[in-house]
């Protein structure tokens, strides 16, 4: 038997079996024409998927099987309470088991102790015999946990899972927490948490206004958000995804706003860092080269002259000059009034190749070389496209500055910053959604309405820029109505790209590490998929 | 457990004694449940195909021949479910789905073969068997569970993500060896 762990071929089918991670077309013809012809790979393989499936299932732990139990009418449960305790026991020996348990923790005393004093006191009227506690278990994913999906939690309980992932409601303020192990924390009331470890994701409706999160270092009070914050033992971080978080300190120094967007860090002596745009680290994906081709989407980039206008003074000026307003005769002639883009200057041509993750040096990247930065740049693709297949579609994207998709000469999505000219004066249909992250940008994340594509091709024209300098970035997806798209931990589903043509093995490379880069920092996610790509008919 | 006589403990089932079908799913639980496993990708996919097929075998129970093999006959209903799964996820199936779905025809007569290769006295040692296997290894074996992602676990212990799966594929071939009753060796 030949020696197959050293075998790319083998890993890399044991990687797309086990985690989906895409392969690019060619590779993947190129893999299942060796399976076939290689019969100990497909027996190696077979036995590792085999392997693999029974180490799963084996260290998932016994699940119950309620319904099973209930056709058996039986009570005793269907596991085998001596073999398999022991040695699941055994298996996390190093590693503390989750653990319940109602204490008032002691690092915060000040603040615990006062809470639940009146706050108990408050409630002590209106106690019931089977108190409902300050919150529920909504979902709860893990292992040899102590906690039970749909069990009520109490004030001051301590919450501790090593792994997996909780979901809870809090009853009252009806704030949902999303928290991933390794989780520790207190619910200290109705309306506050105090993180010692761990990271919670929380969304808070108009009713849980003034939530608070604790942590060693700082206090954050919700304003009608959504927000994540990690604690560990150098500190604590925030990132705000919609709205506005006071972030307090433990003296009496005035609380600062964090806005959608900011990133914060506090080291364990409460000093604050900041994190601007700069500092994102959103991947820039190469620029592929941009040979046109009759089924490519085409696309031109423009910037304003160098030097052949004054420099505006202030953001205002800023905001007047850019070039973005000068593309709106364009999108409200559908496109049709091309009289102004002769006195802009053009960078080499475009073949679009999706919109994802940073775009800070794509000027420069595409040859426009002699424009003025502080006015932007505007790229505008443009071509006759063909939906995978007929029915209703809608975009989902964001911008960090413009970005608008037009079908038919008609805007049909719109996912610019708050203060794009697109957005204010175009008033292109759009919602944000209140919870799923941006990569780094102000604009939310956005969707347009549905629209419904039959079998023809349709003109499309895409514009997707920068007001002014060179901090851009931007995601655009598509949706199709009806489709189970898998989601993410956090309940995002992953939309594919929107995409004209399917990407190179090097391009999915990096459009991985732009998705990784996603999941890990923003808990966001997008997936690639070879059926939601729009074939071009003609390029412009 | 592995000298227990299923067909003892049907004919008891159906003599009215249900609760004695709790000794069937202790003993068959993990195969099914692997044999989903390793063909479904989603976990709690096959824990609820699992639970299906017990159900239907509960059920069904009077048309098993008694005599026959107990085992083959619940795989076959194991099988029966997944493929039910297969044609109704394929609605929705994306690229990667539909290559998973192309490996596992390309190379289905060698997985009927593997599972019918593991007998239910070495799957009953598998957990003794993790439970040997080094911190590290059994770390690396157990990521996926836990939702870690590869590339993640390859940064978090400075390796390629193709070496973690090289890393586990050995790990792997230790386990098959310690549920043949030989020595568990490190796979690090």
């Amino acid at each position: 038997m030949k020696n197959l762990d050293k075998d790319p071929d083998f890993l890399d089918i044991v990687a797309a079996w086990h985690e989906n991670r895409t392969i690019s077309p060619s590779r993947r013809k190129e893999l299942l024409l060796r399976l076939r012809e290689d019969q100990e790979l497909r027996i190696e393989l077979a036995r590792e998927i085999e392997m693999a499936g029974l180490t799963r299932a084996a260290q998932a732990g016994e699940p119950r099987w309620l319904e099973l139990e209930e056709k058996m009418g039986t009570v005793g449960g269907l596991t085998n309470p001596d073999f398999e305790k022991e040695v699941m026991n055994k298996l996390f020996e190093p590693t503390p088991k989750g653990s319940s348990k109602i204490s008032f923790f002691p690092k915060l005393a000040w603040l615990g102790v006062a809470a639940a004093v009146v706050l108990l006191f408050l409630n002590l009227q209106d106690q019931v015999p089977n108190n409902p506690g300050v919150a529920q278990v909504m979902r709860l994913e893990g292992e040899n946990l102590v906690f039970k999906q749909k069990q009520f939690l109490q004030k001051g309980e301590e919450f501790i899972i090593e792994q997996g992932l909780v979901e809870m409601a809090f009853r009252e303020t009806g704030v949902n927490l999303v928290g991933t192990g390794p989780l520790n924390m207190t619910l200290v009331s109705n309306d506050r948490v105090f993180l010692k470890e761990g990271e919670i994701k929380l969304v808070v409706p108009p009713q849980g206004i003034g939530f608070v999160v604790d942590t060693m270092e700082r206090k954050f009070v919700d304003l009608g958000t959504s927000f994540v914050v990690q604690a560990n033992e150098q500190g604590s971080k925030i990132l705000v995804l919609d709205g506005e978080v006071a972030v307090g300190a433990r003296d009496d120094s005035p609380s600062k706003l964090m806005s959608k967007g900011s990133m914060a860090d506090f080291d364990r002596d409460g000093k604050m860092k900041l994190r601007g745009e700069k500092e994102s680290g959103v991947p820039e994906l190469s620029v592929p080269p941009m040979i046109q081709t009759d089924f490519s989407l085409n696309g031109k980039i423009f910037g304003i002259k160098k030097e052949s206008e004054p420099r505006p003074k202030g953001k205002d000026e800023v905001q007047e000059l850019t070039i973005t307003k000068r593309f709106l005769p364009l999108i409200k002639s559908g496109f049709k009034n091309q009289n102004k883009l002769g006195q802009f200057v053009q960078g080499r041509p475009l073949r679009f190749s999706g919109i994802a993750g940073s775009y800070n040096h794509f000027p420069e990247n595409v040859s426009l070389n002699s424009y003025s930065t502080i006015h932007g740049w505007m790229a505008w693709y443009s071509g006759k496209v063909k939906a995978p297949e007929p029915g209703k579609y809608r975009f989902w994207g964001y911008a960090d500055n413009n970005l608008l998709v037009s079908i038919n000469g008609k805007a049909v999505f719109e996912g610019s910053r708050s203060d794009s000219h697109f957005r204010n004066e175009l008033k292109v249909f759009r919602n944000n959604h209140p919870s799923f992250p941006c990569l780094n940008s102000r604009s939310g994340f956005a969707r347009g309405k549905w629209i419904t594509i039959g079998e023809k091709p349709v003109q499309i024209d895409l514009l997707f820029g920068e007001r002014s300098e060179n901090l851009t970035s931007g995601i655009l997806l598509i949706e199709k109505e009806g489709v189970p798209y898998d989601k993410t931990y956090w309940g995002q589903p992953m939309w594919p790209l929107f995409l004209t043509e399917f990407p190179t093995d090097a391009q999915l490379a990096e459009i991985d590490q732009l998705r990784m880069h996603m999941e890990e920092n923003i808990k966001g996610s997008f997936s690639v998929s070879e059926d939601a790509v729009w074939k071009v008919t003609s390029g412009s | 457990m592995s000298n227990l006589n299923p067909d003892e403990i049907i004919q008891d089932v159906l003599a009215g004694d249900k609760d004695k079908f709790r000794t069937l799913v202790r003993e068959y639980g993990l195969l099914v449940r692997g044999y989903l496993a390793s063909r479904v990708y989603h976990l709690e996919d096959a824990e609820d195909l699992a639970q299906d097929s017990f159900l239907i075998a509960f059920s069904k129970l009077s048309s098993y021949e008694i005599g026959t093999n107990f085992r083959a006959w619940l795989l076959s209903i194991a099988k029966y479910q997944l493929s039910n799964h297969w044609r109704k996820s394929s609605r929705r199936a994306n690229t990667m789905d539909k290559f998973r779905h192309d490996i596992a025809g390309a190379i289905q007569p060698e997985m009927v073969k593997a599972s019918d290769e593991m007998k239910q006295n070495q799957i009953n040692k598998l957990l003794h068997c993790i439970s040997e296997l080094p911190d590290r290894t059994r770390h690396l074996i157990r990521a996926g569970l836990d939702g870690v992602r590869m590339e993640t676990l390859a940064k978090e212990m400075n390796l390629k993500p193709n070496a973690i799966y090289q890393l586990r594929h050995r790990a792997h071939i230790v386990l098959r060896k310690c549920m043949d009753n030989k020595e568990p060796k490190s796979a690090s």
